[in-house]
Order: structure tokens, then sequence, then C-alpha cells
């Protein structure tokens, strides 16, 4: 009886190292993943930390069921995606701050103002649109997502992604004259 | 490229800090081990075997026969006082405490699917009683029948119905006169 048990836990202990193993290489290959989605709603680079911590500790919680790296990583935006739009919800004050000063820095003080001012506009007009189109033009234009990676991420039919990434072109172009 | 993507792309080139990952890691080190369900895997089959065994308990203790009657502890046969040849009476009685243990004691399966016969307790035990004594010769009701005879009704005797002879009486005046 002991031998057994003393084999199970030892094989107990093997396995949780593995799983160990096997969330510590998600983490590195999803944290910038989940930092810049949760950036995409928030603009605050310590909110979006906050948020994306969030969520992989819950994705710790359950790692065992979301093993496989795709189901791991449509999980992970999903429930990003989820807790940044709580968070903005939660303190609508962030929301009014902080728009333009994650922006990459330009060489001079004119482009950084540009800069700046096309971000301020562009980030306005990702605000305004509905939620199902901002989080499909955000997830296409991160880590070369391309339309079968996106709809892998939100679990929808590749055409349904084209159709959204579409529309929500032609809103934003409608509000961004500048950039026609 | 769109010109829309190029500007969102540029937008969303922000990294997070280098201590970032360093604090998850510090975070979830806090956490409980997600593999470690050790107790569910030791304490889930336990429950199921034990309540898998009173569902067998319970099932077997339904099915189980009826506790024995008074009668069947004390066999007739054992009592020396019973009288060599069983009375008329004492063998309807016996027939009756058949019916009655069948009454009082159901089948099991016939438990289960019929509602349960009702008999007040004292009725049941004075019953009882009565049928052991005349199983064992301590009761005679054969003065209890002739207290109470049984007679067949006699309808008391009738009197002649006298009928009166029928008379017809003439109408008075002329008969058959038109006017």
């Amino acid at each position: 009886m002991h031998e057994y048990t003393d084999r199970l836990a030892g094989r107990l202990v093997a396995v949780n190292a593995e799983l160990e193993q096997e969330f510590e290489a998600r983490l590195v290959e999803s944290s910038t993943l989940a930092f810049r989605i949760a950036f995409s709603v928030l603009r605050h680079r310590q909110d979006a930390e906050e948020v994306a911590q969030e969520a992989f500790v819950k994705a710790y919680r359950r790692f065992s069921q979301l093993r496989d790296r795709d189901r791991f990583r449509a999980w992970l935006v999903r429930m990003t995606w989820r807790l940044a739009i709580d968070r903005q919800r939660s303190d609508r004050r962030r929301v009014a701050r902080e728009h333009d000063q994650e922006a990459a820095p330009s060489p001079t003080a004119a482009d950084e103002l540009i800069a700046r001012e096309r971000a301020e506009h562009l980030w306005k007009a990702i605000d305004a649109l509905p939620e199902k189109l901002r989080v499909v033009i955000v997830l296409a234009n991160m880590e070369e997502h391309d339309v079968a990676d996106v709809a892998r991420l939100l679990s929808l039919p590749p055409g349904t992604v084209k159709s959204r990434l579409f529309l929500a072109r032609q809103r934003l172009k409608e509000q961004l004259q500048w950039t026609q | 490229m769109d010109p829309i993507d190029g500007e969102i792309r540029r937008a969303l080139a922000v990294d997070p800090s280098p201590e970032f990952l360093a604090r998850v890691r510090t975070h979830i080190a806090s956490e409980p081990v997600p593999g470690r369900r050790f107790p569910w895997m030791v304490v889930a089959p336990a429950v199921f075997a034990m309540a898998l065994l009173a569902i067998v308990l319970i099932v077997r203790r339904t099915s189980a026969p009826a506790p024995a009657l008074l009668t069947a502890r004390f066999p007739v046969g054992a009592v020396g006082t019973m009288p060599a040849v069983e009375s008329v009476y004492a063998r309807h009685a016996r027939d009756a405490g058949t019916r009655f243990e069948e009454l009082a004691a159901p089948k099991a399966e016939g438990r289960r699917r019929e509602p349960e016969v009702l008999i007040a307790a004292d009725e049941a035990k004075a019953l009882r009683q009565l049928i052991l004594g005349v199983r064992e010769g301590r009761i005679d009701l054969a003065r209890v029948l002739e207290a109470t005879p049984i007679t067949a009704a006699e309808p008391a005797p009738l009197d002649n119905i006298a009928i009166p002879p029928i008379t017809i009486t003439p109408l008075a005046g002329e008969q058959g006169v038109r006017q």
C-alpha cells in the first residue's frame, strides 16, 4: 500500500513539474500578446500589465484544461479582453487620460506631437467601434495574425472575421480623414 | 497593407516592462499548483465506493424478508396443551391467522409496489393473542358461539285473510229511459 502511494505521489510530482514547465513556455510566448490586448483597451501600461497578470493567474488555475497551445491562446485572448473591458468600465477616469503617453518615442518634439495627435485620433476611432469589430481589428494587427489566426483565437468562422475586418476598416477610414 | 492597419500596428507596438514576467511568476508562485489533484484522485473514488455501498445496503434492506411474527416464533407444535384433534374453530382461527399474517406482512415485492395496509397496533396485538389462544387451546370459542346461537328467523304465523263477498246493488230509478 505504501509503495503504491509513494509511486502515486512520485508520479503526481512529475506531472506537476511537467505542467509547470508547459505553463512557463506558454507564459513566455504569450505574455506580450496578453499585454497588448489589455493595452489596446486600457492604453495604460501599468493597468494593462495588471490585467494581463490577472489573466495569467486565472489561466494557471485552469491550466490542466488549457494545455493545448491554440486553446490556451484563445482562452487567454478572450479572458484578457474581458478583464480589460471590465477594468475600463469600472474605472472610466483612466480612459480619459494617458491616451498618448505610450506612443512610440519620436526623435523630435514636432514628430512626437504629430504622432501623439495621430495616436489619439486613432484610439478614439477604435474606441468608437462596436466591441466585436474592435477586437477583430486589434487582433489582426498583432503578432502578424492572419484571418485564420484571428478566427481561431475568437472561435469564429473565417468569413465572419473577414467581414468584420472590412467593416472595421471602413468605419475607421470614415472617421480618420487624415489617413486618406 | 492598409494604411489603417499600419497605424494600428504602430500604436500597438508597445511591450510590457522587463519586470512584467517576473511579477507574473512571483504571483503564480503563491498559487496552488494546478496539477495538484492528489486529494481528489483519492477522495473521489472513496466517495463513489461509499455511495455504492450505501445504495447496495439500502436495496438489500428493502428486499429482506419481514421480521418474524410472534406466531412464527412460537410454533403450534411446541405447545404441550394443544388438543390432539384440531377443532373446527381452531382451523378457522388458523386460516384467519394466516390471512392476517399475509395482510400484516405482505411480500416484499408487493410491499414496494402497493400501499401498505395499515392496521391499528392494539387491534393487531389483540387479534394475534386471540388466534394464539385458540391455537393453544387456552381460548374456547365454542362457548362464545353457544351464547349467541345463530338461529334462522322464522316468519310469524299469518291469519287467514277474510275477503267479504262482492255484492252489486241495483241502481235506484228506471233504467234505459232516454230523456
